[in-house]
């Protein structure tokens, strides 16, 4: 028993267990202390956060011994929601100047005013800009408080400025000195399309695109702020300037405009000669960049004078705290006096108070770890230059459902500015289509929700109920069915004693979620509410589906369009090299090695890779310019590198992209090929020859026929699977930014991954369940065909034999 | 025939450089320094590059701020290199001649130690160990237990069981997705490890147990029945003829369903990525989904080390039980219709 090897991995694995759990949980801090009150907060990992959170946590916590902080770092922007959603909220919930609505809406702040109110002679609320103070202030009431300010500046490098002896900006640069010098820092040296300087580089987000329309006096809401109004000429021209500056001078760093190869090259490798707009929180990261020489300048005038906006983030105390005046004292230290100053010692936002932003603190500002003045930016005044001479402008919101607005607007405009062309498109046309859009958004929050309530307690009943009735029947059936001799009564106990596992397992996790994913098809339910929020609508959902959702039917062609690719080609691909190497020679099990082992990389890591192998200049473009280059380029002439696709940022290219990353691992299919092609037994081939059949016959005849189950099964199997494609699409798309969650124009929107969106992003788990279903009967529709047309070519053994 | 033979090498080795390049990117791009990763064209291997200017007889070292060529509008320097001394900040031009520029190989293991610790992927390591080991573990003890009943005992209903099991593997996991959160959610185990190996425990992990039930009913089929019968006649309870005679036969398939059960637990990643809230708590699948975002450009080096790190237990495996993978893939082939 001791020797038994099954019996050792056992044991091994198990002591491996319990090593590894309890060192887990020795290093994970601990969260409740004796004596203490625990505040949650949520925060970001980016390393300069650190600097800021580390010191005001520890100065705020030796103020309050009562209190500890439990901060949890994440890069996940949903993760508030999640956790409000899952009724986990943290004590103070981060606000961004935009979806303070949001919040508002799903109730989830708690109203200050009078706190404040109360404590007017502590607490220097007058010190703070008013204008941040503005963005956590909602219909009189006040619900958050800021803790910085990212107002938007001109960075520019000081060496490139230098080569071409370009004076520095400075307050009284406009519009046309970005055009005129931005085409100076613009160059192409080796002439092979690929500019080695480029001028600009734009944050051109919300924010950042109102400081354009801002600058020329347009609009972005109408006169009384309750709809979208961006077909003002102003605003219409501005957009235009951007754009020309984008697609006419070609001066902006863009899909299309490759600085040196590479889309995501930054202004810190030093081939940007300028950042406009830029956000303030770039600041810290370009300090990291010794080689970099730069400094910042106010954003150049418009036509209408100068003008920036200010994105101010700030705090709010959650309504599901269970400590709200513990909560509070924190909020008042992060927006206090104290707080700011260590704000400002981080460097990590510009302080929203005056007294702090005019201190040396600030305006000399020195790195916290070497003690030494930091060398950039060398005038940091111009930070708040156009917030204390009025220029600086919030960015708008007017309804809770703003985030879809503003969503909708950053992918809108992403795309006429940075995308390739797509024919019509021109900003005049964008900024109408727009502003329908958001208004119908806007116009649809307005509506209210409708359907029946559910009762819960007799659904989850019936539900049991159905289970249970099979479950008794078979019973009784068990004890009725002893013919003797036929079934042992300890052998048919023994039986239920060992699948008793997968009894309950079956139970609980197969056919009771079965039963409720059906059920909840017909309902809508926006998780971020308790169950009793939950709405019966019956068949709305799958009617939704196909007449009124557009990501749906995306979805649909997307995914159909990498399974037409995918499929096919992973046959055949994995046919040819099973071909190739069932010949017995030496080294073929080295050549065995080199295509299967990608298809057993874990497709996390797979994926990473080819996220940087997809580059413009990336190792893929790499290869194939060179081997094109070095064949059919000897006769139709030598291509650069950019006249291949920036795979992962064109929407033409980016399922062909995964479905190369996919045929990687083709090495898999290949496998199950060799053993097929193995298991031919030699005689068919040597009485073919007798009868003189060629190579081709050969294969046609008896290779393709025996292999035909084969295929058959490899078919059917890559359907299924190339339906349920997620891994790839979230790891390479959704972890970018809002505007890119499913790839440029929603190209990589694949089912799944619209599936998981729709459940765990938009919290709509209703919906989602009744995409489930779908996907399912999609499956079975295609299983089945196959299947049924497989009697025409699939071939089986029919005699018996050796 | 020697020809055709060679045909095939040719072909073969041709067809294995797009199979073999990702590789190169990935220890070369693994071990550079991060402002030397993005340019084009890349260094094929890792380099540090220094440029020195000689001026007024001593050679200093200085940064480039053109080629010569670039400078269009200062003809009379058209010709010549203009360079930052690093020292003073001085602007300067340089003839060809007085130029140069120095390339060392230089492999930046630090990238490694800094993705361990650093962006924590060191934990994230141990999380995925230990979430993959006590997924396998539960797989082979539940699913090679209910595999052998079906494989051997005899009992009411078995072959409508039996249906149900396959007809498990029609269903898309994605359908009881949502609800299986939402029991978990009640449970209140989300933020916790349990939703991702419980499941196993019980041979019902939505897409993966019942391929392995599958797969040991199939193999136990094979065992020649006089060892169990000769249990029997020793008194031996199914259980006990289970855990003596036939687990200690079952070493091919257990290690087969142990190492595709860790590749399955190991590259999950729409579970933790439902179910894992803290930093903490995060599996290298999820360390990567985070670290991929904006923060890729910040650190490119240290993701495509974390990578690394996720690939090589898989490539040791794969290297260590070539066979067992094979055999697996063929076991899965050969189930016909």
């Amino acid at each position: 028993m001791l020797k038994d090897p099954i019996k050792l991995f056992v044991i091994f694995i198990v002591i491996v267990i319990v090593a590894f759990n309890i060192w887990l949980k020795k290093t994970e801090p601990e969260i409740n202390i004796e004596g203490k009150t625990t505040l949650t907060i949520v925060i970001s990992t980016v390393p300069r956060d650190q600097i800021y959170w580390n010191m005001l946590l520890s100065e705020f916590e030796r103020e309050n011994p009562d209190i500890y902080v439990n901060a949890i770092r994440t890069r996940e922007e949903k993760k508030v929601q999640t956790m409000v959603a899952g009724g986990v909220a943290p004590d103070l919930i981060q606000i961004e100047g935009q979806n303070m609505g949001y919040w508002i809406q799903a109730k989830a702040l708690l109203d200050i005013t009078q706190w404040l109110k109360k404590d007017e002679k502590t607490f220097d609320i007058k010190d703070i800009y008013d204008i941040s103070l503005q963005a956590f202030t909602y219909k009189g009431k006040i619900y958050g408080l800021p803790f910085g300010i990212v107002p938007f500046v001109l960075f520019y490098n000081k060496d490139l400025f230098r080569k071409y002896n370009i004076p520095f900006p400075d307050e009284t640069w406009t519009w046309e000195d970005i055009r005129k010098y931005g085409k100076i820092l613009t160059n192409d040296f080796d002439g092979d399309g690929i500019n080695d300087e480029i001028g600009i580089d734009m944050n051109i987000w919300s924010e950042g695109l109102y400081t354009f329309i801002y600058q020329n006096g347009g609009r972005i809401l109408n006169e009384q702020g309750t709809r979208i109004d961006m077909t003002d000429p102003r605003t219409v021209e501005a957009i235009k300037f951007v754009y020309d500056l984008i697609h006419k001078d070609r001066i902006v760093k863009s899909n299309f405009n490759m600085v040196k190869g590479v889309f995501n090259i930054r202004f810190q490798n030093g081939s940007i000669g300028m950042i406009v707009p830029g956000g303030s929180f770039w600041i810290t990261e370009f300090r990291e960049y010794k080689e970099l020489d730069w400094d910042i300048a106010p954003l150049p005038a418009g036509p209408a004078g100068r003008a920036t906006t200010i994105a101010p983030g700030g705090w709010g105390i959650s309504s599901q705290s269970k400590h709200p005046e513990e909560a509070y004292r924190l909020l008042k230290f992060i927006a206090g006096k104290k707080g700011q100053e260590i704000m400002a010692k981080s460097g990590l936002f510009i302080p929203c108070r005056k007294s702090v932003c005019h201190s040396e603190l600030f305006l000399r500002p020195v790195n916290p770890e070497t003690g030494e003045r930091y060398k950039h930016p060398e005038h940091v005044e111009n930070l708040i230059k156009d917030l204390d001479e009025g220029y600086a402008k919030l960015p708008v919101w007017t309804s809770p459902r703003w985030p879809l607005v503003r969503d909708l607007l950053n992918r809108v405009f992403y795309n006429l500015l940075m995308d390739p062309k797509k024919p019509g498109e021109n900003p005049e046309k964008v900024c109408k289509d727009f502003t329908r859009q958001a208004n119908q958004i806007l116009i649809e929050a307005e509506k209210h929700t409708s359907g029946k309530k559910i009762p819960w307690r007799y659904v989850l009943s019936g539900m049991v109920l159905f289970i249970l009735i099979p479950t008794v029947f078979l019973w009784k059936t068990s004890r009725k069915r002893k013919k003797a001799g036929y079934l042992l009564a300890s052998e048919n106990r023994w039986g239920y004693i060992m699948i008793s596992p997968w009894i309950v397992g079956f139970v609980i996790f197969f056919a009771g979620p079965l039963l409720f994913s059906i059920f909840l098809s017909f309902c809508q339910w926006l998780s971020l509410g308790p169950p009793e929020t939950a709405r019966f609508v019956g068949l709305d959902n799958y009617t939704t589906m196909f007449n009124r959702d557009p990501d749906f039917s995306k979805s649909l062609l997307v995914t159909s369009y990498y399974s037409i690719l995918f499929v096919p080609l992973g046959l055949i691909f994995g046919l040819l090299l099973a071909l190739l190497m069932n010949v017995e020679a030496k080294g073929m099990r080295g050549f065995r090695t080199i295509y299967f082992l990608p298809a057993v990389l874990p497709s996390v890591a797979v994926a990473v890779l080819w996220k940087d192998l997809f580059r413009q200049t990336g190792y893929l473009n790499l290869l194939l310019q060179r081997v094109y280059n070095f064949t059919l380029g000897l006769f139709f002439g030598k291509i650069s590198i950019s006249n291949l696709p920036n795979w992962l940022y064109n929407a033409d290219f980016t399922v062909p992209a995964i479905v190369i990353m996919s045929l990687w691992g083709v090495g898999g299919g290949m496998m199950i090929y060799l053993a097929g092609l193995r298991s031919i037994p030699v005689q068919l081939y040597e009485s073919a020859e007798i009868d003189g059949a060629n190579r081709f016959n050969k294969f046609w005849h008896i290779t393709l026929p025996q292999l035909s189950p084969v295929i058959f099964f490899n078919l059917v199997m890559g359907i299924i699977s190339s339906f349920q494609v997620f891994t790839q699409a979230y790891m390479l798309f959704s972890t970018e930014g809002q505007a890119n969650r499913a790839g440029p124009d929603d190209s990589a929107l694949f089912y799944v991954l619209n599936l998981y969106q729709q459940a765990f992003e938009q919290f709509k788990m209703g919906y989602a369940s009744a995409l489930a279903w779908i996907l399912f009967f999609i499956i079975l529709i295609f299983t089945l065909l196959v299947f049924k047309t497989s009697s025409l070519w699939v071939y089986y053994e029919v005699e018996k034999g050796g | 025939m020697k020809k055709k033979r060679y045909l095939i090498y040719i072909i073969l080795i041709l067809g294995s450089i797009p199979f073999l390049f990702p590789f190169w990117r990935l220890v070369s791009g693994s071990l550079k320094e991060k402002e030397r990763f993005f340019i084009y064209p890349p260094d094929p291997v890792p380099v540090r590059v220094k440029y020195y200017a000689k001026i007024n007889g001593i050679w200093k070292e200085v940064r480039v701020l053109a080629n010569p060529g670039e400078l269009k509008n200062e003809p009379e320097h058209i010709n010549d290199y203009k360079v930052k001394i690093l020292d003073n900040e001085e602007v300067q031009w340089v003839k060809k001649d007085n130029f140069k520029k120095k390339k060392k190989l230089y492999l930046r293991w630090k990238n490694f130690s800094d993705a361990w610790t650093k962006a924590m992927f060191g934990r994230y390591l141990i999380n995925s160990a230990f979430v993959s080991l006590m997924t396998i573990l539960g797989t082979i003890i539940s699913c090679s237990l209910v595999g052998y009943a079906f494989a051997r005992l005899r009992f009411v209903g078995k072959n409508i069981l039996f249906m149900i099991i396959l007809a498990t593997l029609m269903l898309p996991s994605q359908i009881t997705l949502i609800p299986t959160f939402i029991i978990f959610k009640t449970l209140g185990w989300i933020d916790t490890f349990k939703p991702l190996f419980v499941p196993h425990w019980f041979a019902s992990a939505a897409g993966s147990s019942a391929f392995f039930v599958f797969l040991f009913r199939q193999f136990f089929m094979t065992i020649p029945l006089d060892l169990e019968d000769a249990a029997k006649i020793d008194g031996c309870s199914p259980l006990m003829t289970y855990w003596h005679i036939i687990l200690p036969l079952a070493k091919p398939v257990v290690i087969t369903v142990a190492i595709y059960s860790f590749m399955w637990s190991w590259n999950d990643l729409i579970n933790p990525l439902i179910y894992l809230n803290s930093e903490y708590k995060r599996t290298l699948t999820l360390g990567l989904a985070n670290f991929i975002g904006t923060y890729s450009y910040l650190e490119p080096t240290q993701l495509l080390a974390a990578s690394f790190m996720m690939i090589i237990p898989t490539i040791a495996i794969f290297f260590v039980a070539q066979k067992a993978l094979m055999e697996g893939m063929k076991i899965s082939g050969g189930i016909k219709g």
